[in-house]
């Protein structure tokens, strides 16, 4: 019982997370640090009103 | 990444924001990256960036509109001009996310069909209201369409220096329209019918014409013969965006003659 109350917790805390795809709306993820042409932004709806291109990515 | 940098400095002004995300979680080896790679890009660090949207891979990228939906998924290789271009001419002011004072009824009818003029002439009393809700509800709105506008103006004096008329007359007739009320609007009219009806943007749209119809025909062509079809137009028409393209492209059929 123990268990699966604390598999229910998980459940339950766990971050959400979003399947982004054309037609969906995109998470309002936060910038916890920014360089570049990104000047004071904290968070993507800091850009509603423009047309953004996210790249994800990873340094090799 | 270069085609990316190329891309930004081409369109950010026109209201696209190319923002490079990741979740490396150390600053001092992201920033000394960003350094080596002189990257002229927006990057931020999004702890869980991957897991947030559920990302296929790296790399991945992604076109978000104005209101914050996503338009496109694909690779970054697959950005280029003629995408970020369609996704321009569909730029509008964002849709208004919360339920303004039904004062501003109107003023928010107005935004909504793309009468931004009327919109912002319908709110100029509302900005001096008693009520501070109405006047911020007002500003609110106000806020919105002054960026667009500031937005609007700002490409426009890009497309002014680099001598791309037919998109400065394509952005001052929307403006023209869309703006219609204002002073602003009678000023845009004005200077695309003046820049209409010069030479100027008369051969753009020549050379567009031309340059196109050539594009059709340079996979059928000794690469030779291409460089020189696109030396000549880019000689005919050197001011031209057109003749700009024709001369970087004759510089890549330099290379393989």
């Amino acid at each position: 019982m123990k268990t699966l109350l604390a598999l229910l917790l998980m459940l339950l805390s766990a971050a959400p997370s979003y399947a982004m795809d054309k037609g969906q709306e995109a998470p309002n993820f936060k910038f916890e640090a920014s360089w570049g042409t990104l000047p004071g932004a904290r968070q993507l709806t800091d850009y509603r009103g423009r047309i953004v291109f996210l790249e994800i990515w990873k340094i090799h | 990444m270069p085609h990316l940098v190329e891309v930004n400095e081409k369109h950010r002004d026109k209201g696209v924001e190319i923002i490079m995300a990741t979740d490396v979680d150390k600053a001092p080896e992201l920033e000394k990256f960003i350094a080596d790679k002189k990257l002229k890009l927006g990057v931020a660090r999004v702890p869980d960036i991957y897991k947030l949207v559920k990302a296929q891979g790296y790399p991945t990228s992604y076109g978000i509109d104005v209101d914050g939906n996503c338009i496109w998924r694909g690779h970054p290789q697959q950005c280029n001009d003629s995408l970020i271009e369609g996704w321009l001419k569909d730029l509008r002011a964002p849709r208004i996310p919360r339920k303004l004072h039904d004062a501003l009824s109107s003023a928010v009818n107005a935004y909504d069909n793309g009468q931004y003029g009327a919109a912002l002439n319908g709110l100029e009393k509302l900005l001096k209201h008693k009520d501070e809700k109405i006047k911020a509800d007002a500003q609110y709105v106000a806020d919105l369409l002054n960026g667009r506008l500031e937005m609007n103006k700002a490409a426009a004096v890009i497309h002014r220096n680099s001598g791309d008329l037919e998109r400065l007359v394509a952005l001052l007739e929307a403006d023209a329209r869309d703006f219609s009320g204002l002073d602003y609007a009678k000023d845009c009219a004005s200077e695309a019918k003046k820049a209409k009806a010069g030479k100027a943007y008369k051969e753009c749209v020549e050379a567009r014409e031309k340059l196109t119809r050539l594009k059709l025909t340079l996979s059928a062509m000794k690469p030779a013969d291409a460089q020189k079809a696109l030396t000549k137009l880019s000689r005919d028409y050197p001011d031209t965006p057109a003749g700009k393209e024709a001369a970087e492209l004759a510089r890549e059929f330099e290379g393989k003659k």
